[in-house]
């Protein structure tokens, strides 16, 4: 089992050389923000996700940015079918700040943090132990059915020695220490999927969350992971990731709006800086000021 | 002043019953209650202050702004906006007040006096 955020002295290093890039502060940001968010379902913890962003030195534009790029992508919690791979390599990310000091390791924080790991571990476990359930009774010489069990399975034993990962591509993974895991899995830089596959929401949303690293050919992990999920489950998310890339464009701009109304109150007071950040996303959302005060009485009541 | 701040007949009988009953009912007409315009003494300075912050409605507009960016700069409640602009909403001064909270429609003159009128809403913005 891989190990919780606390007390983890292994995981994923610092960038090379230990610097502190301003794109792994906002990347942990949106890591705990897709975690806090999917944990809920409906919301991420706004008291909370202040409390990461203060810590990483991130104001309220940092949150406003967060919510409006998660908010935009997350397609309801389906990220475009590829769900399962966006949470992992969030946790991957938050074990990785911690790792590197950008995010404590003991307190309050720490402890939500661990939590937050410790239930989409779990989650991972149950998916796990239902593919092995499900494929118990048909797949006895299948290897299919095997690898989904230990192919996800190993996902979360990074730190378990004792597991020999049968996938070839986690196993390399695990060796590959100097890396970025959300450049090794392939999705927050440019490059397409591997073949001719067009790029799916998730990418896309990956890409906005991720995507200023270079760019890295190598989707061992992603494929690997890929490999571990429910087609059924895969092909469900799939279309309703599908039919919320019709849904109107106002719709978005106006729950990205609302989300970041929530955000600027989150400390309980507005101040002149917040309006003015609220001034300038009105005009790029295309938000006119009744319907702001409209969504201001939503929001506060 | 129920032209002044363009009130229907059918909004004034509700508020006055509402008042009635959350105010008046059992308060002596010689002391003072607890709410604002309390009190038959008050209550009719009250409604001459708002008669005369209404008389001028250029005026009473950019005074509105003022207080809302005031209490903008002074750091704004959800409590304080939530209250504040309900009241002002019932003056018919909502959308003046909300400009200036949310610094809409460019630059503000500065909050100088606060009218007798809007006295109340200061008080709940803390200013």
């Amino acid at each position: 089992m891989r190990t919780a955020f606390k007390n983890d002295d292994e995981g994923w290093p610092a960038r090379p050389g230990g610097e502190r890039f301003m794109g792994d502060v906002t990347k942990t940001l949106n890591a705990v923000m897709i975690l806090s968010w999917e944990a809920d379902g409906m919301a991420y913890d706004e008291t909370f996700i202040a409390e990461v962003a203060d810590l990483l030195g991130l104001g309220v534009e940092g949150i406003g940015r967060a919510v409006e790029e998660v908010e935009s992508k997350r397609d309801n919690g389906t990220w475009g079918g590829r769900r399962r791979t966006v949470l992992e390599q969030a946790m991957e990310r938050l074990e990785s700040a911690g790792v590197a000091g950008l995010l404590p390791t003991e307190g309050p924080v720490a402890d939500r943090l661990d939590g937050l790991l410790k239930r989409f571990a779990h989650d991972a476990e149950d998916d796990a132990l239902s593919a092995f359930i499900d494929d118990d009774d048909e797949a006895d010489d299948s290897d299919s059915g095997d690898e989904a069990v230990t192919g996800t399975a190993d996902l979360f034993t990074f730190d378990d020695a004792s597991v020999d990962p049968i996938d070839d591509g986690i196993e390399e993974a695990d060796d590959t220490d100097d890396v970025d895991p959300f450049e090794e899995l392939g999705v927050g830089a440019g490059p397409p999927p591997r073949g001719d596959e067009p790029r799916s929401a998730a990418d896309d949303a990956l890409d906005a969350l991720l995507g200023d690293y270079d760019d890295d050919e190598d989707t061992t992990i992603t494929n690997a992971l890929d490999d571990t999920a429910d087609p059924a489950t895969e092909t469900a998310e799939n279309e309703a990731g599908l039919s919320s890339e019709t849904a109107a464009p106002v719709q978005t701009s106006e729950a990205v709006y609302t989300m970041l109304l929530r955000t600027v109150w989150v400390d309980g007071i507005l101040d002149p800086a917040e309006v003015q950040l609220l001034t300038r996303k009105r005009q790029e959302l295309d938000i006119t000021f009744e319907r702001h005060l409209e969504l201001v009485r939503e929001v506060v009541g | 002043m129920q032209e002044s701040i363009d009130l229907s007949a059918a909004d004034r009988a509700i508020i006055e019953t509402g008042f009635e009953a959350t105010h008046v009912d059992g308060i002596d007409a010689e002391t003072e209650g607890d709410g604002t315009g309390s009190g038959a003494a008050r209550l009719v300075d009250w409604v001459d202050a708002v008669v005369a912050l209404m008389r001028n409605r250029d005026n009473a507009e950019a005074t509105a702004r003022a207080l809302g960016r005031a209490s903008l700069e002074k750091g704004l409640t959800r409590a304080g906006w939530r209250a504040s602009s309900i009241w002002m909403d019932a003056l018919g001064l909502g959308r003046s007040f909300a400009m200036g909270c949310w610094m809409e429609g460019g630059a503000c003159e500065p909050l100088v006096t606060v009218p007798a009128a809007l006295a109340p809403v200061a008080t709940m913005l803390d200013l």
